[in-house]
């Protein structure tokens, strides 16, 4: 086989990827038409590099779960809730010794564990008990955030050391911080998913749960690992939020939710389960962000962003819809 | 055998939590079980009410629908819009124009769901967003007071059908929203249990295979359903819009934050979220279940923030209730997955 046929052949294998990466390259050369420097610029994609952090984290967990065919709609108010005890675990050891250190390293702590048990509940109800993902997550949706807004009443939650917003603000030869993490998360997540035998199972469960069931396969562990990660990666993006903004409060983030399963679906992960991979979500994040910053820089009506990213869902789907006749149809 | 198999259904359970918090509540305080205290529910509920056997339809046909709030504001905004310009001040014409809107707005979430086979739950996040950009780039989102509003609106908001003066001079009443919402409570009623399209909804939501073979029109129900759907939701954005007497399209408390409330109090009240059950009565103790708990937790002493806790709470205590039965079933049957 000659080269290029070989190339031909991987793209042809993963059309989804393929057409998305196009589309990103399409845009991205647009903005670099329409708005030139005023886009590229140093300053700008800083920016984007601060913002993309904590929604890429939430779109990682939404990944997970969609993969095995499921969903979480608990993962803003997990995070929510993680980053809320958190940081009253912070405030209460900084009035008590007002040792920083040890009041960071508390609260983060405090948010991981908290929101990793999160995920775990959610885990145990869909495995064990054999409920529906998003019946499972619905319901902890509005119970975790219901915790959140009993124990806050409503308002935020401030006053951290200087050095925990040291760690939203900081950067390294100019790429911030936070965004180096998502990036050494994201390598993980599709080594994970690509090379492991874990991977394997994920993708596995979500083209056919009865047929893992019958090749030997724990579906109740793997289940329960998936969510459990979601609830992990909803916790770390809860603390990159709360040293953001200074504040823990229930709400931020709430628009994050259903953009997390846009982002999903249109990088190419099927709602139904089996298929899709991280690159493509990955993509999908950089693009929402290029257009949200590259509206913004032209100064268009913000809402436009929106009826244009409807637009794109349903034609991804669309697409898919077509794509998937066409594959039966063989 | 009946009674055992009424205690399979959530709506029970709910029905049991619902009476005893009640009792609670009226015992803790002698405000709670007033004539003044149930109407403000009535008409707390009402709008949700509208939405909710909307909500309950599409849940029934193995759908979810998260476009509802957006269509309601859309269609509200529209009709309003549409009576300044033209200067009609008329009540009916206003419902009358929403549900139009609402019902084309419908129709294209039906034909995206049908013809392109997408997940409903993804189509309708879809046609959210889009929506929310269409109603932004085409009417604006300019916000009109109550000053500028059509009077007919605010006067709608205002009248009560029933007034009662207590001994210390107070007047409380019932308020006109109950005649549109028992309207619709009944029309959904009869569709659901009476007509072909509400069987047909059943027996999609059981499978859509056995129904298209068993003569069914998939495609003429979803549009039937969707329409009506729509036109629900419209109705319940004019009567918001009545009620609050003032619209800044966008910046509510309808679009993004009531429409996974509201399929969480229809799925609280029984329906199935996997299609082909739903009663009526549960879904109304449901929505009522909902605002009980968020108006009244002050009576007992606790901070009204906790409220969406206790609907939490009491919603994984129903499905892990149902759950128990239903995994009794599937492992004498043999069902994995």
């Amino acid at each position: 086989m000659k080269k290029g046929e070989r190339m031909l052949s991987f793209f042809k294998k993963d059309i989804k990827l393929t057409i998305l990466f196009l589309v990103f390259i399409i845009v991205a050369l647009a903005m670099l038409q329409i708005c030139g420097t005023r886009f590229y610029s140093a300053n700008n994609l800083q920016s984007i590099a601060f913002q993309i952090p904590e929604f890429a984290l939430l779109a990682f967990a939404m990944m997970l779960c969609m993969i095995t065919g499921g969903i979480d709609l608990s993962v803003v108010s997990i995070s929510g809730l993680s980053s809320i005890l958190a940081a009253i675990v912070m405030n209460h050891i900084m009035e008590g010794n007002g040792n920083e250190a040890a009041a960071i390293a508390a609260a983060v702590v405090t948010a991981l564990v908290s929101a990793t048990l999160c995920g775990f509940i959610n885990g145990i109800l869909i495995s064990q008990l054999h409920i529906l993902p998003i019946l499972v997550t619905l319901s902890t949706m509005i119970l975790y955030s219901g915790l959140a807004t009993g124990i806050t009443g409503g308002s935020g939650i401030t006053g951290y050391p200087a050095s925990f917003l040291l760690f939203g603000k900081a950067t390294i030869a100019k790429i911030p911080v936070v965004f180096v993490l998502v990036v050494v998360i994201a390598l993980v997540i599709c080594f994970v998913l690509d090379r492991t035998r874990y991977g394997k199972i994920l993708y596995f469960y979500g083209e056919n749960s009865v047929v893992s069931l019958f090749s030997a396969i724990n579906n109740g562990k793997a289940l329960i690992l998936t969510y459990t990660v979601s609830g992990f990666l909803c916790g770390l993006s809860g603390i990159i939020m709360m040293a953001r903004n200074n504040s823990a409060k229930v709400g931020y983030g709430d628009t994050y939710q259903l953009q997390a399963i846009l982002v999903c679906a249109i990088g190419g992960i099927d709602p139904n389960g089996g298929s899709g991979r991280a690159v493509g979500v990955c993509i999908a994040i950089i693009l929402l962000q290029i257009l949200q910053s590259g509206f913004n820089v032209l100064g268009y009506d913000p809402y436009l962003k929106r009826l244009v990213w409807g637009c794109v869902l349903i034609g991804v789907m669309i697409m898919n819809c077509f794509l998937f006749r066409r594959k039966k149809g063989k | 055998m009946k009674l055992k198999q009424l205690f399979k259904t959530t709506q029970i359970y709910v029905f049991i939590i619902l009476v005893l918090y009640c009792v609670l509540v009226s015992v803790v305080s002698p405000q709670f079980a007033t004539l003044e205290n149930m109407f403000d529910i009535v008409r707390n509920i009402s709008v949700s009410l509208i939405f909710a056997m909307g909500v309950m339809l599409v849940l029934i046909s193995d759908g979810i629908d998260v476009s509802f709030a957006i269509v309601a504001v859309f269609s509200a905004y529209a009709a309003i819009l549409v009576m300044k310009s033209t200067g009609i001040n008329n009540l009916l014409f206003a419902f009358a124009m929403a549900s139009a809107v609402g019902a084309l707005l419908g129709l294209f979430n039906a034909l995206v769901i049908h013809l392109f086979q997408i997940p409903t739950f993804i189509a309708t996040l879809g046609t959210q967003t889009m929506f929310i950009g269409l109603l932004a780039c085409t009417l604006g989102t300019t916000t009109i007071k109550t000053p500028q509003m059509p009077t007919c609106l605010v006067e709608f908001g205002a009248t009560k059908i029933l007034t009662i003066v207590d001994e210390s001079g107070k007047t409380y009443g019932l308020y006109a929203y109950i005649i549109p919402t028992a309207l619709i409570v009944g029309l959904t009623a009869f569709l659901l249990y009476k007509t072909k399209f509400g069987r047909s909804l059943a027996a999609m939501g059981n499978s859509k295979e056995a129904a298209r073979r068993a003569g069914y029109n998939l495609f003429k129900t979803r549009i039937i359903l969707y329409m009506l759907v729509g036109v629900y939701a419209a109705i319940a954005g004019v009567m918001y819009v009545a009620q609050v007497a003032w619209i800044a399209p966008l910046i509510n408390n309808l679009v993004g934050t009531i429409e996974l409330t509201i399929i969480a109090s229809v799925v609280i009240g029984g329906t199935q979220l996997t299609g082909g059950y739903g009663t009526i009565i549960g879904t109304i103790l449901g929505v009522i279940l909902m605002r009980v708990f968020s108006s009244t937790l002050i009576f007992l002493g606790l901070s009204s923030s906790w409220s969406d806790f206790f609907l939490g709470a009491v919603m994984v205590v129903c499905i892990i209730i149902t759950s128990i039965s239903r995994n009794r079933t599937r492992k004498k049957l043999l069902i994995f997955d």
